[in-house]
């Protein structure tokens, strides 16, 4: 009996120790860490392949937009250019790279609301001039595009489908 | 029978006894634990004198200060507080060398960090230094106070020649801030002081000199004053130096023509395969004189771009030496519309004084590289082709300011990080976002402010929206 109460004698001032030492040198003791955001990506890129592909942007939630900094890479076919469907105000700058197969729009919306979308309106973003007769290709989205919220200037999180073109011979 | 009984009896009271002598104990030890733990979390309240944050203050720029007689010399004094402690006064001692003179009016307290422009100077002689006791105060809300920030603008001016140093004495420097525990211990420790250096130079002193240039291609003597040196010329201290300084080289001819022993080929190679000049191997630290322009910082419109703070890094050969917080100097020329800024960067740590690249940036601005006197647009090739010499008045000033910094790199990836390198929405609409045409106080750095006019306005986006411009166009 002795023995038992002695180890709890000591446990307690180990505890007491402890808890002291942490406190006078300033330690602190392990924050709650936030809880993960658990959002779904607000934006969602597609395309609808036409005689030339266009890419469409839906809103999955009530949002307004300051700017989209749009990055479209493509292989296995030549882009001749890109059109701005009017959906969106003309690009601060467009340019076709085809050095770096790259098609780079940035839209910066000077309105103080930003473009307001309501969740499920789609907009026409832009429609790419491609080379005809090409039959295998693939467009996407660059992971380096973004959507930047008005107000908070938060980029927003997207997701995307590739326009991936097969031939079936 | 009745004994043993008894004595059963007894024990067994000692024994209970005991236990609750035991139980008592621990009772008490479990009190002293939750009042040593309640005690110890008050403690900050009740230790009077305390320091509750720790605080750092610097001199800038912390780079060696380069001047002439009759110059004037811009200092700042920093403080940099651990934990989030807010800042509501600073006192501090600063000294320097009879080099450098200063008044009272021409110490300033920084306003951006809450402090009232009007702060307590007092001169005094400490072991044949000159010192200067400086104390300011805020009596703003600690919502207004800053964790880092300026404390004092100072600005000297360069008396005569020599070097030295501006020191901070951290014994005498206290340091207060807003302490949310407690409305009495305020102090916030000052743990450590950053000084700089200079080396003020001497304009007006004249020496006789041999020299030559792309136009005079024979060793004569002349007499050069101030800072005399331009691309072309060539200085020596002897004859017999300045007729092996007109040697030639060429490396990319079979066989190559190298340059005697001592001396470097300075521009053999270069795209016209021409010949190159021999020039001597520099031994000591080379200086960097440089013109500068901001996008869009038209001249006599610059009340809010003064002191904005430059990073610049030098590259050589494979090597790279980094200059922070390098404060350029505004001068009354222009370059087109725009003010230029020059300065001279003591480049301490770099050893090369031969193909130096300068990649400069400045605090709301893209990095632009520059490699060639008089540039004027991107340098799309590795390597530069700057030469220097180790003295600020033989150096060549390098003039880039035909080719500004492109501003609008104000924030990162979110409007809460340090900017990053690139202008994107994230940027545009940060600048959009911040309150219009508020008029600010002159010589405070403002955020989103990047025509330096001390007033954001759709001028300020512009601006943004034209360097985006540009530097989507140089990468794509």
């Amino acid at each position: 009996m002795k023995n038992k109460y002695f180890l709890l004698i000591i446990l307690v001032a180990v505890v007491i120790i402890i808890e002291s030492l942490i406190l006078l040198t300033g330690g602190v003791l392990p924050k709650k860490s936030p809880s993960a955001d658990i959002t779904t990506e607000a934006v969602s890129f597609s395309w609808r392949n036409e005689t030339q592909p266009v890419l469409l942007m839906k809103a999955n939630k009530d949002l307004s937009l300051d700017a989209i900094d749009l990055y479209l890479a493509y292989s296995g076919v030549v882009v001749n250019s890109a059109t701005n469907m009017g959906d969106l105000p003309k690009p601060s700058f467009m340019k076709v790279s085809t050095e770096k197969s790259l098609v780079v729009l940035n839209y910066l919306i000077s309105e103080p609301e930003g473009l307001a979308m309501k969740q499920g309106q789609e907009i026409e973003v832009l429609s790419l001039d491609i080379k005809e007769g090409v039959t295998d290709y693939e467009i996407s989205v660059s992971p380096k595009t973004q959507v930047v919220e008005n107000g908070t200037s938060k980029v927003l999180p997207f997701n995307n489908q590739s326009l991936i073109v097969k031939s079936t011979r | 029978m009745m004994c043993q009984f008894g004595e059963a009896i007894l024990s067994k009271v000692y024994k209970m006894n005991m236990k609750k002598t035991q139980i008592i104990l621990i009772i008490f030890l479990i009190i002293a634990l939750i009042g040593g733990l309640a005690l110890v979390r008050q403690s900050q309240d009740a230790r009077k004198g305390a320091s509750f944050g720790k605080t750092k203050l610097i001199v800038l720029p912390s780079e060696k200060i380069i001047k002439d007689v009759g110059d004037e010399v811009s200092v700042k004094v920093y403080f940099q507080t651990e934990s989030e402690a807010k800042v509501d006064g600073v006192q501090t001692v600063l000294c320097f060398g009879p080099e450098l003179s200063l008044v009272k009016d021409n110490v300033v307290a920084s306003s951006t960090s809450g402090f009232g422009s009007d702060p307590v100077v007092v001169f005094k002689d400490v072991s044949g230094k000159k010192c200067v006791t400086m104390v300011a105060t805020s009596q703003k809300e600690a919502s207004d106070l800053k964790t880092a920030g300026e404390a004092f603008a100072l600005k000297f001016r360069a008396e005569k020649a020599g070097s030295g140093a501006l020191t901070l004495d951290k014994a005498l420097s206290t340091v207060t801030g807003d302490n949310t525990k407690s409305a009495t211990d305020k102090e916030i420790a000052v743990t450590g002081v950053e000084n700089t250096t200079y080396q003020i130079g001497g304009a007006g002193t004249c020496e006789t000199l041999w020299w030559t240039d792309d136009t005079h291609n024979t060793c004569t003597q002349k007499e050069f004053c101030g800072n005399y040196m331009y691309a072309g010329l060539y200085t020596y201290d002897t004859e017999a130096k300045c007729k092996a300084g007109l040697q030639t080289c060429n490396l990319t001819v079979v066989p190559p023509r190298p340059c005697p022993s001592g001396m470097v080929c300075m521009t053999s190679g270069s795209a016209d395969g021409g010949d190159g000049r021999c020039a001597f191997v520099e031994t000591g630290v080379p200086v960097l004189n440089y013109k500068v322009s901001f996008g869009d910082v038209k001249s006599g419109d610059t009340n809010c771009a003064v002191n904005w703070p430059l990073q610049v890094i030098v590259l050589s050969s494979g090597v790279t030496k980094v200059f922070n917080n390098v404060i350029p100097e505004l001068t009354t020329e222009k370059s087109g519309d725009l003010a230029v800024y020059k300065g001279s960067l003591n480049l301490a740590g770099f050893n090369k004084f031969s193909k130096v690249a300068v990649f400069i940036k400045g605090p709301k601005h893209l990095q632009m590289k520059y490699a060639e006197q008089n540039q004027d647009k991107s340098y799309d090739q590795a390597g530069g082709e700057l030469v220097l010499t180790d003295k600020k008045s033989t150096s060549i000033v390098y003039d880039f300011s035909k080719y500004p910094m492109l501003a609008g790199d104000v924030v990162g990836s979110s409007a809460d990080d340090r900017p990053n390198g690139e202008i994107n929405g994230v940027d545009f609409s940060f600048v959009k976002g911040l309150p219009k045409n508020i008029l600010k106080t002159e010589g405070t750095i403002v955020e989103g402010d990047l025509d330096g006019n001390c007033i954001i306005n759709s001028n300020d986006i512009n601006v943004l929206k034209r360097s985006l411009e540009t530097k989507q166009g140089q990468l794509y």
